[in-house]
């Protein structure tokens, strides 16, 4: 059995607003398909972008302009779940993409890519689609857009799990600054510069630690599979799954 | 292509609905995740980019014990009686050959849980002489065998690629077939009508290793293909936004890690 998906069909209308400038917003030409594994369990079969002339514009336009392709956090969960977390998983079937082409009142899939996530890629053209160069590679690069905002907006996801994290020692801290600035006003002693760093530590301390934290995590990260990959562990097969597989409950 | 279905189909049904869709307990679905990347990390030895033209993109499933069963009946008898000319026969005979060493890679793997000692003499064994598991056995053991490989997740990737490969040429003696029964070429044999056909085809691949080397290689028959710079100019695209990919995912791999948590965590504290 066949489910299909629409990204529309799980976020709000077309929004035109200023503040969203900064999106673009394609609502309608996304879907996944489902396949019916077994009575409970389905999988990702395919993800499908429906493009026209105009979506090609617009994407044109937003690849030159840096926006960003809006997806709401209920698909991007939606996908997140088919993509790693099902029993029959994109990560162990591949990520299957086709995107169909309107062309007079006619659609038809004219690019594919199958990503496997250890490493192959195949890229499909549809032969009839060579004949117009500018709509084969205006269809290319749409097509790799497109998935790669997927695939970034997944990424993106966890910095916000930094600044979540970033309270605890903005609070440890904030704490000995009231204590410092309390002990400084029994003194009678409170010196402008004490009131100055005390304000602006209130106010710029969070998103400082977020960003201190998310650097820390990157070099950590970097270490990890620099020495899993190509270090002292990079041999060791059975000791490296063991390692993954606790790391992931882990969470690091 | 089914056209334009309802948007309100899928509202109810795409969700992973903590009751239906994810009836896996949170473990289950954090246990899946890091096995299905762990043994990524493990496979992922280079990028490899294929650029290929095709007659029509065909959204066809991919359905594991198909591919397996479409593979198994590939020998050179078989490949005679389906009228394939002596080249493409090697090509279909060396995915056969394929699925053989997967075969065997897997069953030599102490890790794999479908381990046989018996195996491990068909290590250094011409594929043809590997046995492999018939899909139309009366046998309960080696239709349970079969099932348990069909599961394996490593498995199932190396099928997955085979399945492309060999659809591609499939779709290739198709194209071949249509030309033979047309009329105007009557007097022309299969090998030729093959090389005239465009379609179907691996024009260029390129292989990025670990360590930054980069080998491309291209089919001759791009040399007189009438789209050869658009062609070459699209494998460059695919090479650049596969690159760009592959880079992001070391990065991707640890953030999934800790999205698994939070869903995880989330999951635990909502139950």
């Amino acid at each position: 059995m066949v489910i299909r998906g629409w990204l529309n069909s799980l976020t709000s209308k077309q929004r035109t607003s200023p503040p969203e400038a900064r999106y673009l917003y394609l609502n309608r030409n996304i879907r996944l398909l489902l396949e019916r594994h077994n009575s409970h369990q389905s999988y990702l079969q395919a993800i499908h972008f429906y493009l026209n002339p105009e979506t090609l514009d617009a994407i044109q336009q937003a690849k030159e302009s840096e926006q960003r392709l809006y997806i709401p956090k209920k698909f991007l969960s939606v996908l997140r779940y088919y993509l790693f977390f099902a029993e029959r998983n994109s990560l162990t079937l591949g990520l299957n993409v086709l995107s169909y082409y309107e062309q007079n009142q006619a659609v038809k899939p004219l690019v594919r890519s199958l990503i496997s996530f250890d490493g192959d890629i195949v890229y499909q053209i549809d032969q009839t689609c060579l004949e117009d160069e500018a709509l084969a590679q205006s269809l290319t690069i749409s097509h790799y857009w497109l998935i790669e905002q997927l695939l970034t907006a997944l990424r993106l996801a966890w910095t916000d799990w930094f600044k979540k994290l970033a309270w605890i020692p903005y609070l440890l801290i904030l704490g000995g600054v009231i204590v410092w600035d309390i002990h400084a006003l029994q003194k009678g002693e409170f010196p402008l510069w004490q009131i100055i760093a005390s304000f602006l530590y209130s106010i710029l301390g969070k998103p400082i630690l977020a960003w201190l934290l998310q650097q820390l995590f990157v070099l950590l990260r970097r270490w990890f599979f620099r020495k899993i990959l190509f270090g002292g562990w990079s041999q060791q097969y059975q000791f490296k799954q063991k390692l993954l597989n606790w790391l992931s409950r882990l969470g690091v | 292509m089914s056209s334009n279905p309802s948007p309100l189909e899928k509202k109810q049904n795409t969700a992973p609905k903590k009751g239906a869709n994810t009836k896996s307990k949170p473990e289950q679905i954090l246990g899946n995740f890091a096995q299905s990347i762990s043994e990524i990390v493990v496979d992922l030895t280079a990028l490899e980019i294929n650029t290929m033209v095709v007659d029509r993109i065909t959204g066809d499933k991919f359905i594991p014990w198909q591919t397996y069963c479409s593979l198994y009946e590939i020998n050179r008898q078989n490949a005679q009686r389906w009228g394939i000319d002596e080249e493409t026969q090697k090509r279909y005979l060396s995915l056969r050959n394929q699925l053989a060493l997967e075969y065997v890679l897997v069953t030599t793997d102490q890790e794999s849980g479908l381990y046989e000692e018996r195996m491990k003499q068909y290590l250094n064994a011409p594929p043809a002489q590997i046995p492999l598991p018939n899909p139309k056995t009366n046998n309960p053991g080696e239709l349970e065998k079969l099932r348990s490989l069909l599961k394996n997740n490593h498995f199932v990737r190396s099928l997955r690629k085979m399945s492309e490969l060999k659809a591609c040429l499939d779709n290739h003696q198709r194209s071949i077939d249509e030309k033979v029964s047309d009329s105007q070429t009557p007097n022309k044999s299969r090998q030729v009508i093959g090389q005239e056909i465009k379609t179907d085809i691996i024009y260029a691949q390129t292989v990025i290793q670990l360590d930054g080397d980069m080998i491309t290689r291209y089919s001759k028959e791009i040399l007189d293909h009438p789209h050869k710079d658009l062609i070459l100019k699209l494998h460059q695209e695919s090479v650049a936004a596969g690159e760009k990919q592959w880079r992001g995912l070391f990065e991707f791999i640890v953030d999934l890690m800790q999205q698994a948590v939070e869903k995880g965590w989330n999951l635990l504290t909502k139950s």
